[in-house]
């Protein structure tokens, strides 16, 4: 069973609970992909008006590392979790590949589009976000390509809206869990052992917990 | 929060993964209850007629124990979860029908509202609970977040009850694959997801989040609630905690640092996380309490020294015979005023010490005293070059300074 997972915006891999994460789920002995997507540092994107910034991160910069480095290493058991743009990212790839299959979904803090549109917000955000913002998925198409979800919101998220999270939830038909406290879901956790009882539920619990399969 | 456990027909409080999830939410400080309901030997219902046995569990059996027991329990206007095992779900609804509860939430394991229809024993026993035409209306309003977790593999339970069930309440559904009934049969003795899910509906404290946080410590002292108060690990694991708490911490710290304990000097990271801890709370104090003027001949110290002061922490110098007598531990930190972490080595200044984290009132309260005590003794400085050389020419005099 392979587990793969996709950062979001400004982030790096080596940051954030994937670390601790990964490290606890190989453990249990599954196979865990950390892609590293192309992102720029939050300091040095400049307003969408300055014509001569190309921001490193793209739509088509994260097809194509995820085409060189992740499909040829798929697996036919595969369970997909997305932190912030990266369930967006997710969605893009599931409809360019409609051949993946997974064995479910875990989406930490999703949206679709620009969060917080109309309100102020940091620039830095869409102008490195822009290519991906879409809402208009063939959803009928996606749902059994996703087979099971989860979309994880935090009720004190500084940066996506719980109505754009729960949207995102509605449009898959994904299960729906608000935590406390939770931030941005991301740079202050260390380990999320939810995502691990979760990712563990939907691939065989009898397997981890040494349980006694022969029920039936 | 306080939360209730219920269990199942011909089930038993301390069954299944109830004890396992008490304990983990004690720890945390929670209060749990895990009332007993009566309930029948599956042997004595299995050798009398159908017809003639008379059941000991019955809806309204156990709403006599709910009022002896779960009423003076939860209070009123007590934030309160319920969290319930096979028949215990569906009778979560008829209480909370029943007694007119408000919950914060309600987790139901292996759920459903009517007749299961596989051993005649079940459908005689929970007879009087099968309902399916609650008013969920208002249900929903009183049960507003809620999980329903089912698994394809229930020997007694199709998953069409669990589906029934989270549609009525819209609750959230959550698919374990192949757990059976998630109970002892299967070997589920321990549940962790349902203590997550738990979890994500707390308010931890900072202490809370760091025991939650780490696996593996030694429990030093439990409430007679259970709830633990103090924790002990081996030194090597203390700058997970550092780094934990440089994380997470929102109001201030404060931190002694030994100026002779050079094993600290490769430690770049947990200084790294302290800065950026520093950035964002106004209050961080750092003392460094110097044990020879010596050690400031090292490079790494004044580094770390000028650093600190660059990132916005306040720096001490304190001699170390200023305070000897009077602080009992002299590598301590106190973080949010929560808890207070003291490290204690072992011969030599090496890693073969021991931390404790202590939450308890008395304890933080002496702390902040040592803390006082230190800053009294203390002089603040803002270079780690002139003011640390005005530091040993007043406190060594010039003989001992530095070259």
């Amino acid at each position: 069973m392979q587990l793969v997972i996709f950062h979001g915006s400004f982030t790096d891999v080596h940051t954030h609970w994937f670390p601790g994460f990964s490290q606890e789920m190989t453990q249990f002995g599954y196979s865990v992909l950390l892609p590293q997507f192309p992102v720029n540092s939050f300091d040095v994107v400049k307003p969408p008006s300055d014509a001569s910034f190309t921001p490193k991160q793209s739509l088509s910069a994260w097809m194509y590392t995820f085409e060189q480095d992740v499909l040829p290493k798929l697996e036919k058991d595969t369970l997909w979790i997305g932190h912030s743009l990266g369930n967006l990212f997710m969605l893009h790839v599931l409809d360019k590949h409609p051949e993946i299959t997974l064995v479910g979904a875990i989406f930490v803090v999703p949206f679709y589009k620009e969060v917080n549109k109309g309100s102020p917000h940091p620039y830095q955000f869409d102008v490195v976000n822009n290519t991906f913002y879409r809402d208009s998925f063939d959803f009928p198409k996606l749902i059994p390509q996703l087979n099971f979800s989860y979309t994880l919101y935090s009720l004190n998220d500084p940066y996506v809206p719980n109505t754009d999270s729960l949207n995102f939830a509605y449009q898959l038909d994904s299960t729906v869990i608000p935590i406390k406290n939770g931030k941005h879901l991301g740079s202050h956790l260390e380990k999320f052992p939810l995502v691990e009882e979760l990712a563990k539920s939907m691939i065989d619990y009898s397997q981890e917990a040494n349980l006694v399969v022969n029920v039936e | 929060m306080k939360f209730v456990i219920f269990h199942g027909a011909f089930g038993s409080s301390d069954g299944n993964w109830f004890p396992e999830l008490k304990v983990r939410l004690e720890e945390l400080g929670q209060e749990v209850l895990v009332p007993q309901f009566p309930v029948d030997k599956w042997n004595d219902i299995t050798t009398m007629n159908e017809t003639k046995y008379i059941s000991k569990q019955s809806l309204s059996a156990w709403h006599e124990v709910f009022k002896a027991q779960v009423l003076p329990f939860i209070g009123k206007n007590e934030k309160v979860i319920f969290v319930g095992h096979s028949l215990g779900a569906v009778y979560i609804l008829h209480a909370v029908e029943e007694f007119k509860l408000q919950l914060d939430s309600a987790i139901f394991v292996s759920a459903f509202l009517d007749k299961l229809g596989k051993d005649w024993q079940i459908d005689k026993v929970n007879e009087s609970f099968y309902k399916t035409d609650f008013d969920f209306e208002d249900l929903k309003k009183r049960i507003p977040t809620s999980y329903v977790l089912y698994s394809d593999n229930d020997p007694y339970v199709d998953k069409q009850h669990a589906q029934l069930f989270s549609r009525a309440l819209e609750s959230s559904i959550i698919f374990v694959k192949r757990a059976g009934h998630m109970n002892m049969e299967v070997n589920v003795n321990e549940l962790p997801l349902v203590f997550e899910l738990c979890s994500t509906r707390l308010d931890l404290s900072l202490y809370q989040r760091y025991l939650k946080h780490r696996t593996r410590y030694d429990a030093v002292k439990k409430t007679s609630s259970g709830e633990i108060k103090s924790i002990k690990f081996p030194f090597e694991e203390v700058v997970d905690e550092g780094i934990f708490h440089f994380r997470n911490i929102k109001k201030r710290g404060f931190a002694t640092f030994l100026t002779s304990y050079d094993i600290w000097d490769k430690e770049e990271k947990y200084f790294e996380d302290a800065r950026l801890a520093a950035k964002r709370i106004d209050d961080f104090k750092r003392v460094f309490v110097v044990e020879s003027s010596n050690d400031f001949k090292r490079e790494k110290l004044r580094n770390l020294i000028a650093k600190d002061i660059e990132a916005g922490i306040k720096v001490y110098l304190c001699p170390i015979e200023s305070i000897r007598f009077d602080v009992p531990y002299l590598d301590f930190g106190i973080w949010d005023d929560e808890y207070v972490c003291i490290v204690t080595y072992g011969k030599d200044h090496n890693f073969e010490g021991e931390v404790e984290l202590n939450s308890q009132s008395e304890i933080l309260e002496k702390s902040k005293g040592w803390e006082q005590l230190i800053l009294s003794k203390s002089t603040a400085i803002t270079s780690a070059s002139e003011d640390i050389d005005k530091f040993i020419a007043s406190n060594y005099g010039k003989s001992e300074g530095i070259d």
